[in-house]
């Protein structure tokens, strides 16, 4: 059995005031993708190379989505996933331009289902 | 607590032990232990922020030991302890002769120009600014006056800070000073009145208006003043003004005779108009510039820290070393004196040995093998200087006598015989190993021998070299050989005076076919004798009557020869075990220490931290 500090804050979607801890697989697997993916790389102390910097590749001028999804599932990889991981990820990354507008949507599957999705 | 073993000290283990111990408490796998669990995260932080203090108290231990302190700050501020005061920078300084040229008589109005004492001027040889000094506030220079008046030329820029008094007794103000300052020109007027600056707290009289001068741990200056038992405290509301020099160290020296002046500022004329001195003087140039030096190497402090004398005299031959090593124009600086013989008449007589650092002197177009000959020993110009800067240090005793011993020059050549690999070019294999000896002779000062090995060693690291020997050739044994004979001087007590003296120079004659090895050892490295030094220099023939060239010569003999005798091929064997060699090399732990692998610097430890270890492990 996997017990975790339940990280959410009152600010965010999803969040439920009675909630302490986590204790199944895929809702902590899910806060550890967040924790992951809005991390910036070097704010946490002893582990200089965690975090996406997602705004930092998202608005980067010479990234393409491919290059994205691939520097988002490599860090799910490295910092998320257990060893006996019976999920499957996928990270989906498009870029939209509407009228006065250009931004970028981030989306986490875990076995096909939309469990994360980001809009920048 | 039980889950910390006192076996298991270090850092990575302790942390292992904590996460292991966390784990089995509350049964979590190990997986939850990543930073990107919020438990794993707090986790990872609190070991690092445990690391980190840890890291800490080992830094404040080790900082507290001078001999292996890391920090400058650290060693100046330990080294003071010992009452050493580190050399901050010493302005280099010359002599230069002034007079009105004849032009000069219809350039300006009145009979003379005055030029102010601190005029400023810049030197075309290195393009820093350099300023004159003499000891009032002004010379005027007479139209009927065709004599050369000297005065002190010195490189750096004046600069002043001011205070207010606090009226407190031992106040001290520091001072930030962004580029090094000049050691000893530091002056400190108190409300317009000059105080005199002395070396401790117990040289000011009572009452008497002094100042205490010394370097700060971060490098800039400190002024100390007394209370009324020593010394006198500036009264409150009083303004402190401290001027001092900013200066370049070494790099204001300048070898030779000329020097390409321009004056920056201007003189006055009898009516007060300004004149441009660049037009209406006239320049004999004394001396150069010499004798500035760098601020002071951490490694040399912790080195001459304990031999700081609390006396603050040159009374023994330690202080000589401890003063005169302040200066890096010295590669070498050794004092003696004759106490131990039975003849006291000359036991105030101190005896220096200064060889000058020959990277000081050295121009981009010279070498160690062309540098001219009279630089590897002091000319008579910078003998004075040196007698000089001890007798203006104030320091020495009234009955105490210097004297500079010339160190005798003893030539050497170098024949070099290599086997080369195929496809590189000679010459510059040549050029290679020139340089890299270049680098050994300039950086390596060894007062006792020059091992063939280490010169081996050097070459044989050059790329396209296969194999290596090197043989000196020393100058006094190929004449001995040549000759047939050489002298040994014999010494022997004069009753008279019971002083060592030289009797005779005792004539051996070399039997036929004898080789006396005279500078060298049985290795065949260079001897260098206590009065001695040893130089790559040709001018003289060996024993067969072949005459070296004074440098190195690219079709003949002269002072570094490279001989190349065989070629290896250059086939996928050869580099197969060539590759093999250097490895086994590297092996060996001669490995250059670099910031990924060396172990003591900050950022290799906090690169490696253990608690990532830990991470990675579980």
């Amino acid at each position: 059995m996997i017990n975790d500090i339940y990280s959410r804050g009152p600010a965010e979607n999803k969040y439920t005031s009675n909630t302490i801890d986590v204790t199944d697989g895929l809702s902590q697997l899910i806060l550890k993708i967040e924790n992951v993916l809005f991390t910036r790389k070097g704010d946490v102390l002893g582990v200089p190379d965690f975090g996406c910097n997602l705004e930092d590749l998202l608005f980067s001028i010479v990234l393409n989505e491919a290059v994205i999804q691939q520097k988002i599932a490599a860090q799910i990889q490295a910092y998320c996933l257990p060893n006996d991981n019976i999920y499957g990820i996928d990270v989906r990354v498009s870029f939209f331009n509407t009228e006065g507008r250009n931004g970028a949507l981030v989306d986490i599957y875990i076995n096909e289902q939309r469990v994360i999705g980001a809009l920048f | 607590m039980s889950f910390f073993s006192k076996t298991r000290l270090k850092a990575s283990q302790l942390f292992y032990d904590a996460f292991e111990f966390l784990q089995r408490t509350y049964d979590q796998a190990a997986e939850v232990f990543t930073p990107a669990s919020p438990f794993g995260q707090l986790l990872t932080v609190v070991a690092n922020l445990g690391e980190l203090i840890f890291y800490y108290i080992e830094a404040v231990a080790t900082e507290l030991n001078i001999t292996r302190a890391r920090n400058i700050e650290s060693i100046y501020g330990l080294s003071r302890l010992t009452g050493h005061d580190p050399t901050r920078g010493i302005s280099a300084q010359g002599v230069i002769g002034l007079r009105l040229n004849t032009k000069a008589g219809n350039l300006f109005s009145g009979d003379y120009v005055q030029i102010l004492n601190g005029a400023k001027l810049e030197v075309g040889q290195n393009g820093l600014t350099y300023f004159i000094k003499f000891d009032s506030d002004y010379i005027r220079l007479e139209k009927t006056n065709k004599q050369f008046i000297n005065v002190e030329l010195i490189q750096g820029e004046i600069e002043t800070q001011t205070f207010t008094g606090s009226g407190l007794p031992l106040q001290s103000y520091n001072l930030t000073t962004k580029e090094p300052t000049d050691q000893y020109m530091v002056t400190v007027t108190v409300d317009g009145e000059m105080w005199k600056k002395v070396d401790s707290l117990y040289d000011m009289g009572p009452g008497r208006k002094d100042f205490m001068c010394k370097t700060s741990v971060n490098g800039g200056l400190s002024i100390f003043f007394g209370n009324n038992q020593f010394g006198y405290l500036p009264p409150l509301g009083s303004i402190i003004t401290v001027t001092y020099v900013k200066t370049r160290g070494s790099a204001g020296n300048i070898g030779g005779k000329n020097l390409d002046i321009k004056f920056v500022d201007p003189g006055t004329d009898y009516l007060g108009q300004e004149v441009d001195l660049n037009e209406v003087l006239s320049l004999n140039i004394v001396r150069n510039p010499n004798f500035g030096s760098n601020s002071e190497d951490p490694v040399f402090t912790r080195l001459i820290a304990p031999y700081q004398s609390n006396s603050f005299v040159l009374a023994n031959p330690n202080n000589y070393i401890y003063y005169l090593s302040k200066y890096d124009s010295f590669s070498f600086v050794d004092a003696y004196n004759t106490k131990d013989d039975k003849y006291v008449s000359d036991d105030n007589i101190i005896y220096l040995f200064l060889i000058p650092d020959i990277n000081k002197k050295i121009t981009s177009d010279k070498d160690y093998f062309n540098v001219p000959l009279e630089e590897f020993t002091l000319t008579e110009d910078e003998k004075n200087q040196v007698y000089e800067i001890l007798n203006k240090s104030g320091r020495q005793v009234v009955t105490a006598e210097v004297r500079i011993n010339d160190p005798i020059v003893k030539k050497y050549a170098i024949n070099i015989v290599t086997r080369w690999i195929e496809g590189y070019d000679k010459d510059q294999l040549v050029t290679a190993i020139r340089n890299t000896l270049n680098d050994y002779f300039l950086k390596v000062n060894r007062r006792d021998r020059i091992p063939r090995s280490d010169l081996i060693s050097l070459i044989e690291d050059i790329p396209g070299i296969d194999s290596v020997n090197v043989f000196f050739i020393s100058e006094e044994n190929e004449n001995a050989i040549r000759n047939g004979f050489y002298f040994v001087p014999v010494y022997g007590v004069d009753p008279a005076t019971d002083q060592r003296v030289l009797i005779e120079n005792k004539k051996i004659v070399l039997i036929e076919g004898e080789d006396p090895q005279l500078g060298l050892d049985e290795f065949g490295d260079i001897i260098i004798g206590s009065d001695d030094i040893a130089v790559i220099r040709g001018g003289w023939q060996d024993r067969n009557g072949t005459y070296f060239e004074e440098t190195p010569v690219k079709n003949g003999i002269g002072s570094l020869n490279v001989f190349f005798k065989n070629v290896t091929a250059a086939n996928l064997y050869n580099k197969t075990q060539q590759e093999r060699f250097n490895e086994l090399k590297r092996n060996k732990g001669t490995t250059i220490a670099t910031s990924n692998n060396a172990r003591a610097t900050n950022t290799g430890r906090l690169l490696d931290n253990s608690t990532q270890k830990v991470i990675k492990n579980l």
